[in-house]
């Protein structure tokens, strides 16, 4: 059980860094990789919610679709922030 | 770098502090029993008298006992589909040239991932009213094949072998009409609308099929996989190509 309280305190705050860092960073190809991040540490709370169900689709959408579109989207405009 | 670190630090306590409160008034406590409707579920999903025929209790309540929550889920879809479609506005594809893509590593490597990602895919949404997954999850993990494969291997690669937007947007409606069928077939016998095990077999040859949960899984896999991959081939078209169809629309 406390393994199970870990890997969620693990993986909330390894979220928090990669939110964090996505939202100050100026350079918004890092910032859409390390949104993914941020996916990865939620996909990792679900698991451990057993939640597979959302997790199948969380983890495609989240970290496949989410960062390929904001990727075009970047590759549309300025790769910097100013 | 030191504004961030202060940032960084200050959000890591706001989180302590409210992990400290949440912990001392006991609220983080999981319950002991089943809610109601959640013992009606686990215990009719596959044997009870209301029963869907599907040892996958959530695929059983996105498709069957919730199912009209569902149709609003695959109608938002579609609108945001359609409506991103509309915003682009393209008629006609791009002139077929020869795409440079990238190494002969990322080449190869791609080759092998896409391989894997149909694979797995197709198993998550055709095994979905067993184990965990369904349509929506395995059609956005399918969608991830073109998605690799229009940066590496350029788009070239994909309208070369037919696959147009135009022809993944009639995959999508053919698709999003086969679950409407599926819906509305029952209504033909006297029955109410979506009807599942009372209309469609539950075993087709021997192998479980939940009655319209398959049906309804793999239409779904189709149709949310061929509306991504539109959406993406329109975004990789050039800026340029973009800009010509919309001088043309003005002419």
């Amino acid at each position: 059980m406390i393994l199970v309280y870990l890997t969620l305190l693990f993986a909330g705050l390894l979220s928090t860094l990669f939110t964090y860092l996505a939202v100050t960073e100026k350079d918004l190809l890092k910032a859409a990789a390390y949104s993914a991040g941020q996916s990865i540490a939620y996909s990792i709370l679900f698991q451990v919610f057993a939640a597979t169900d959302i997790l199948l689709a969380y983890i495609a959408i989240s970290v496949g679709v989410y960062s390929g579109l904001l990727i075009f989207i970047v590759s549309k405009t300025e790769r910097f922030e100013v | 770098m030191g504004r961030r670190l202060l940032g960084l630090v200050l959000v890591y306590s706001l989180a302590l502090a409210l992990a400290l409160v949440v912990y001392a008034t006991g609220s983080l406590q999981p319950p002991h029993e089943i809610k109601r409707l959640g013992v009606f579920y686990v215990e009719e999903t596959f044997f009870g008298n209301m029963t869907a025929m599907s040892p996958e209790a959530v695929t059983a309540i996105v498709w069957d006992y919730r199912g009209l929550d569902t149709v609003y889920e695959t109608a938002v879809f579609f609108l945001a589909v359609v409506a991103g479609l509309a915003v682009f506005r393209v008629s006609k594809t791009p002139p077929l040239k020869r795409g440079v893509g990238l190494t002969e590593i990322s080449r190869t490597s791609t080759k092998i991932v896409a391989a894997l990602i149909v694979v797995v895919s197709a198993s998550i949404a055709l095994h979905g009213h067993l184990t965990p997954g369904g349509g929506f999850q395995g059609g956005s993990t399918l969608a991830i094949a073109p998605l690799l494969v229009i940066p590496i291997f350029s788009y070239y690669a994909l309208l070369a072998r037919r696959l147009t937007p135009g022809l993944l947007v009639t995959l999508r409606g053919l698709a999003l009409t086969a679950i409407g069928l599926v819906a509305l077939l029952p209504v033909f016998k006297g029955l109410e609308v979506v009807t599942n095990i009372r209309f469609y077999p539950a075993y087709i040859l021997g192998q479980l099929v939940s009655g319209s949960l398959f049906l309804y899984n793999s239409s779904e896999y189709i149709a949310v996989a061929s509306g991504f991959a539109a959406v993406f081939l329109y975004l990789s078209f050039e800026e340029e190509f973009h800009e010509e169809e919309r001088g043309e629309d003005h002419e």
